[in-house]
């Protein structure tokens, strides 16, 4: 195979990372478990058979690694609110509790949406992925990417009661 | 418009589309129509547009790859500097004399005072001749079961410091006195003669007798001699054969002095009075270093190792 180990963190690291950020909603998280992926896709660059891209590729060992992260700390601690980091930060206090509770609504109506559509959304907002790199990692089309995305945004306004989350 | 009604259904389908832009324009004023009259529809479109307030992944998070580079450049300058600094060290060790008689005295009994001639003797420097890079010093090494006296040949290095290239000695007849030693930077038949003096004293003077002999035939055609006035209790005194009259006639030569004569101040032969009866003036000895470009493996195969090293480092895989 003609890819280098340094050529291929080169070219997909920030894409990896963006991943799994988008997976973890956690900057340390996201770029330990980068480092990781890297480390195991270097291990196994020999089976790595070119039949899918190699951002891909990567991208599912990324998943697999977070997943055991995950199986992880439930052993060590029950996971909560984890997804709450993905959700903007507060930079007014006066609103912060408002707004604490908009986070909080917005993150329980997530959980609420099918995964695949959660992850597309959190694949287009937090890793600013095209729709046609996201149909590709999660082995889908561009479209129906697409249809997912604006399905679940919509999904999200109705399970937020309607409460105008400045529609453009 | 009206003959091209779209249904509900199929507006929420083309939605997603139609928010990209990327619908046919035709198309798009369809959809737009119908959402003006359809308020279900809108909401849907509405919903769709939402913003979600989800955080980017920051930019520029990700330096550990610089890290590692950082790190590889790093150990890549340090081979370097290592590699740099052993190879100077190798050099140094080579080239390790300077030019001082402390300096000089260690670096005769490193390099010849292990003969069998020299094992107890004391070196003790007379004088030095610099010609360019190359130093010649002139010794005397009493104590040994001859009165020895010899050159020894340094070669200066690029760290201003010497190399011992190689030494000629050999026995003094005398108790004190004068010893003749050809220098081996000889030029044809034409070369300096190094006359070194220890222990004169009494000494005032000394006559030299060349013999002008043939060439080829080895016949002594006639002798020369020279006198030359001693100030010093010690001394060095290079003499160039062209400085002892023997003709332009190139079928002689100069050959080695084969009578020395001591004088004292009134200028009489005083030789015999400082004839060494326990000297044996049958031999002479020279040596020389074989190895003299190990220093240079050495160097080569350090610097291989540093190649080797860079090239560990600043690999790409």
């Amino acid at each position: 195979m003609a890819h280098r180990g340094e050529d291929l963190y080169e070219q997909h690291a920030r894409q990896v990372y963006r991943y799994l950020y988008s997976l973890t909603g956690d900057g340390d998280t996201a770029e330990e478990l980068t480092q990781e992926t890297f480390c195991q896709a270097l291990r196994s660059l020999h089976t790595f058979r070119g039949d899918c891209t190699p951002q891909v590729w990567l991208c599912a060992i990324a998943k697999r690694l977070w997943f055991k992260e995950l199986e992880r700390r439930k052993r060590i601690a029950p996971l909560e609110e984890e997804h709450l980091s993905l959700l903007t930060a507060p930079d007014d206090p006066a609103g912060e509790t408002e707004r604490r509770e908009d986070r909080l609504a917005l993150y329980r109506a997530m959980q609420k949406l099918d995964p695949d559509t959660r992850e597309v959304i959190h694949l287009r907002l937090a890793g600013e992925f095209s729709f046609r790199d996201i149909g590709d990692i999660l082995g889908k089309s561009e479209v129906w990417a697409r249809v997912r995305f604006y399905r679940g945004k919509e999904e999200l306004s109705k399970q937020m009661g309607g409460k105008d989350n400045g529609g453009t | 418009m009206a003959e091209h009604k779209l249904d509900c259904c199929v507006v929420r389908d083309l939605l997603p589309a139609y928010i990209e832009e990327l619908t046919e324009t035709e198309t798009s004023a369809q959809v737009a129509d119908h959402l003006e009259n359809c308020p279900a529809c809108r909401a849907v479109e509405r919903d769709m547009r939402t913003q979600v307030p989800v955080e980017k992944a920051p930019k520029g998070a990700l330096n550990f790859l610089k890290r590692v580079k950082r790190t590889r450049l790093l150990a890549a300058a340090l081979s370097v500097i290592l590699t740099l600094w052993c190879m100077w060290w190798l050099y140094d060790q080579e080239f390790h004399w300077k030019d001082d008689n402390a300096s000089l005295t260690l670096a005769l009994e490193e390099h010849v005072g292990w003969t069998d001639e020299l094992e107890k003797a004391e070196f003790q420097v007379l004088g030095v001749l610099e010609d360019q890079r190359e130093l010649t010093v002139a010794f005397a090494a009493p104590g040994g079961t001859e009165n020895v006296c010899g050159a020894a040949y340094f070669h200066r290095g690029l760290n201003g410091q010497y190399r011992f290239m190689g030494a000629d000695f050999g026995p003094m007849p005398f108790t004190g006195g004068v010893y003749a030693e050809p220098l081996d930077r000889d030029d044809g038949w034409e070369r300096t003669y190094l006359f070194m003096g220890v222990g004169c004293r009494e000494i005032y003077a000394f006559q030299v007798t060349f013999n002008i002999t043939e060439l080829g035939g080895g016949k002594v055609l006639r002798q020369e001699t020279l006198t030359f006035p001693v100030d010093e209790v010690e001394f060095v005194l290079p003499v160039h054969t062209s400085q002892v009259p023997h003709g332009e006639d190139e079928t002689v030569y100069l050959s080695y002095p084969d009578k020395i004569t001591l004088l004292d101040k009134d200028a009489r032969d005083v030789t015999s009075q400082y004839r060494d009866a326990a000297a044996d003036s049958s031999w002479g000895s020279g040596i020389g270093v074989a190895e003299q470009n190990m220093v240079y493996v050495f160097m080569a195969i350090v610097a291989l190792l540093g190649v080797v090293f860079v090239r560990y480092f600043l690999r790409r895989d």
